[in-house]
């Protein structure tokens, strides 16, 4: 495995701030699938997207996979091994028969048996974990499956339209590349079931956005945290009807913003749960597109592997829009409001456009409470430690520099030698100037030129080799420079907080020994 | 498993009395809770508590709301292992490919041979604001819009074309159904009234006993959906809705249902271009039967 993975170099499609590798999953079945009648689930939604979404000419920018469909065995990772048993034997046909499980297993009403319900779980669990495995073999920066996002189920039953949690499934598969997974949850309804699933561990964050308050499921308190190990680890921002664009930013980004720096995932996974639209037939929040679609650009920026999946949403044109239009800028191409000519057009009138205003319903929600809850949050995410299961690196530039970095320069072409101690007495007085080349190629490193008091030219080879701790990978450190002011040669970081730099040597890396070559550089910022 | 019994406490029990239902806007169900899946329930204090901003002189309005707690326990948790394990990682070689190679589905596009012309420019684009057909924006006029589109993507997807199914999407579903049973399916619809129960799709079920219930399904969304929503855009533009089924009384009759500002001339010759669609001559069988593996 070479360094690029232990260190998470940056994505594939390299550090263009536009584009980004798209992988999108569609199976043609999903849409005639059919709950049951006056049921608002619809997966029908699913299609009208994908038809919007080729006929704005969005193909040519991504690659569309046909998923495989889940197994029972892969399905018990998570579930219960009855519970799947039940999803695989019971029929619309025979559930008169088996009154004590549906009973059980929360099967009937609001999650009805249907035909083919069995086979629908596969599918769209089958797109979800396939959108896992793109991102754990670096084949794609973003990937989606908008069939799935069904957080709602548990363990051992279904929920609210809900029967395998293939968020659940999906993050699993992604823990095991990743040391770090944050889940990030737009539906109007609480994230109760991956929230639940993750409550205990610190390798899963779970963030969600969601009405409380006499709502369904009734969980996502504010003050539900986490447990044990998870403790802090599971934050909830509970909100009142009618929250509109600009409130709805002014939570998200912050937060998110925090979450990112304190958190470091090293993959997100973001469920764009329709219900939260103006307009939506259960919900009652009053986002636009534009609004909803904010939350996939913010978290497109940071360039961090990231999952796009689908949830609720009931007023199936206004869903279709959205993820057309999120999908557009996860490709990183803006759309056209006058909606192109498409299977479903007449759904779409009678404007016919693709953006949809939110209306003039009242904000219950008030700036002093939302700023409380943003407060109380950011407060909750001080007090998890930086990066966690890591010991938070702290040493001194001056000791370990010289020793490291003659051992590192050794193996070096170049031979300049860099004065480490002359440097750590500068470098409370002097901003950083930190100057790297591109190290997206796969499996070929450059070498990361920084200083903390001396501007380096462009080009130059010397500097202080640095050793990163590997959890940290390359484009998480990018991020922290590119993000913070936009310039990743100026950087606003506290007193307390430390660079941390990475370097490689300019060879193909291809064995665990060449982890030592990497050296890191600690220095106060001001 | 359900058998091993374990702690539980009243107050679990009180909460899951709670139960809501997504569909119904409070509090409406009660149903016994299987207290034997309870390992144990936490009630821990908010970590900052002391700290909080929140007090009880000026509380949230969410505080007036009960909070319903999350249960602990191997019934409820995923298992997580504590680290990414490296050993495997490494194991896989140089090009780190994860063994479940297979979740990568099939790639149906781009696929080799697929000869898209699309021009960048036109990426992201809408729909041309003229055009020269009689009456612009009449159901005729963009029916045979959109039927130019579909024969252009045709063109330009290839297999993906019917992997996508393609001729299962839009009114295109239509030319499957006659007009004898089209018009069977709005009078089902209008016997039924106000809404479309139970007994609607069995009725429908019986009534085209040759055509399959998924075969019915994709006919109500693609196409007497449609129909309806192209209704309220001439007729109720203020009052849309995609989703309800409480239909129009004006979609369901008979005369404004079925034509809708076209005569049955121009539907035959749009029903002949959509034709071509069943035409499968180039399906490559190949790319039909092969597994991933």
């Amino acid at each position: 495995m070479g360094l690029d993975d232990e260190s998470g170099s940056s994505l594939p499609s390299g550090t263009d701030a536009k584009k980004r590798k798209v992988s999108y999953f569609y199976d043609s079945e999903i849409g005639n699938y059919y709950y049951s009648q006056g049921h608002p689930m619809k997966p029908h939604r699913i299609r009208m997207a994908h038809n919007l979404v080729l006929n704005y000419g969005l193909l040519e920018c991504m690659e569309v996979c046909k998923p495989n469909l889940l197994e029972s065995n892969e399905f018990r990772v998570f579930h219960a091994d009855d519970y799947i048993s039940f999803l695989q034997s019971v029929t619309p046909e025979t559930q008169h028969e088996q009154l004590r499980q549906l009973k059980r297993f929360n099967v009937g009403e609001d999650c009805p048996v249907f035909d083919g319900l069995y086979s629908f779980c596969q599918t769209y669990a089958g797109g979800s974990v396939g959108a896992a495995v793109k991102l754990n073999n670096k084949e794609s920066d973003i990937s989606i499956n908008w069939s799935g996002g069904l957080h709602h189920a548990k363990k051992c039953e279904a929920s609210g339209f809900c029967y395998v949690n293939d968020i659940v499934l999906a993050i699993l598969e992604l823990l095991k590349w990743h040391q770090r997974v944050l889940y990030i949850d737009i539906d109007i309804h609480h994230g109760d079931g991956v929230e639940e699933a993750f409550y205990t561990t610190d390798r899963v964050m779970t963030v969600s956005f969601h009405k409380f308050g006499d709502y369904f499921p009734g969980t996502g308190h504010l003050k539900d945290v986490g447990y044990g190990k998870g403790k802090c680890y599971s934050l909830n921002v509970p909100l009142n009807d009618g929250i509109d664009d600009e409130s709805y930013k002014n939570l998200f980004r912050p937060i998110i913003q925090k979450v990112m720096e304190v958190y470091q995932p090293e993959a997100v996974v973001l469920q764009c749960g329709a219900d939260s639209l103006s307009g939506d037939r259960l919900g009652c929040f009053n986002l636009s597109v534009k609004g909803h679609a904010d939350c996939v650009r913010f978290l497109r920026s940071f360039n961090v592997p990231l999952m796009l999946l689908g949830g609720g949403g009931y007023t199936i044109r206004n869903v279709a829009r959205c993820w057309c239009y999120e999908t557009a800028v996860a490709v990183g191409v803006e759309l056209q409001d006058k909606l192109p000519i498409n299977e479903y057009y007449e759904y779409f009138g009678p404007d016919y456009t693709l953006h949809v205003g939110p209306s003039n319903m009242e904000n219950q929600n008030s700036a002093k409470e939302l700023a409380k809850i943003r407060n109380t949050l950011l407060e909750q995410l001080k007090r998890i430690q930086h990066v966690p299961s890591v010991p938070f690196q702290e040493r001194p530039p001056d000791t370990k520099f010289a020793e490291e970095e003659e051992e590192d320069l050794e193996k070096r072409t170049k031979s300049n030698k860099w004065d480490a101690e002359s440097h750590s007495s500068e470098s409370e007085d002097q901003k950083p100037q930190i100057h790297y080349t591109d190290a997206s190629e796969k499996g070929v490193v450059r070498r990361l030129v920084c200083s903390p008091t001396k501007q380096i030219k462009s080009g130059e080879e010397n500097g202080i080799g640095v050793m990163i701790p590997d959890h940290v990978p390359l484009h998480k450190i990018h991020n922290q420079l590119y993000s913070e002011n936009h310039s990743w040669t100026e950087l606003k970081t506290g007193p307390e907080e430390f660079l941390r730099v990475t370097s490689w040597s300019k060879s193909v890396v291809s064995s665990q020994n060449s982890l030592a070559q990497n050296l890191t550089l600690c220095g106060h910022l001001k | 498993m359900y058998e091993d019994l374990v702690r539980s406490s009243q107050r679990l029990l009180a909460l899951q009395n709670n139960r809501l239902s997504l569909l119904a806007s409070s509090p409406s169900k009660c149903r016994v809770p299987n207290n034997n899946k309870v390992d144990h329930i936490f009630i821990e204090n908010h970590p900052l508590d002391s700290l909080s901003p929140l007090s009880k002189e000026n509380p949230l309005s969410i505080d007036r709301f009960s909070r319903k707690l999350v249960p602990v326990g191997p019934y409820f948790q995923a298992q997580v292992p504590d680290r990414v394990d490296v050993k495997r990682k490494v194991s896989l070689g140089e090009s780190g490919f994860s063994d479940d190679s297979k979740w990568l589905g099939r790639q149906i596009w781009p696929f080799k041979g697929s000869n898209v012309v699309t021009e960048r420019e036109s990426i992201g684009k809408g729909r041309a604001l003229m055009c020269s057909c009689y009456l612009p924006g009449s159901v005729e006029c963009i029916r045979s819009h959109i039927s130019e589109k579909r024969q252009r993507l045709r063109a330009e997807l290839g297999s993906a074309f019917f992997n996508w199914r393609f001729y299962d999407m839009g009114e295109e579903v239509s030319t499957f159904w006659t007009e004898r049973e089209e018009q069977r399916f709005k009078a089902l619809v209008r016997l039924n009234s106000s809404s479309l129960d139970n007994s609607f799709w069995c009725q429908a079920s019986a009534c085209f006993s040759a055509k399959s219930k998924e075969e019915i399904v994709s006919y109500y969304f693609n196409v007497f959906l449609l129909r309806r929503r192209s209704y309220q855009n001439r007729f109720t533009p203020r009052n849309i809705d995609s989703d309800d089924e409480e239909f129009e009384p004006g979609f369901l009759s008979n005369d404004l249902g079925v034509k809708m500002g076209m005569d049955s001339g121009s539907r035959t010759s749009i029903c002949a271009k959509n034709s071509q669609c069943q035409d499968l001559d180039f399906m490559d069988m190949d790319m039909e039967q092969s597994v991933e593996v």
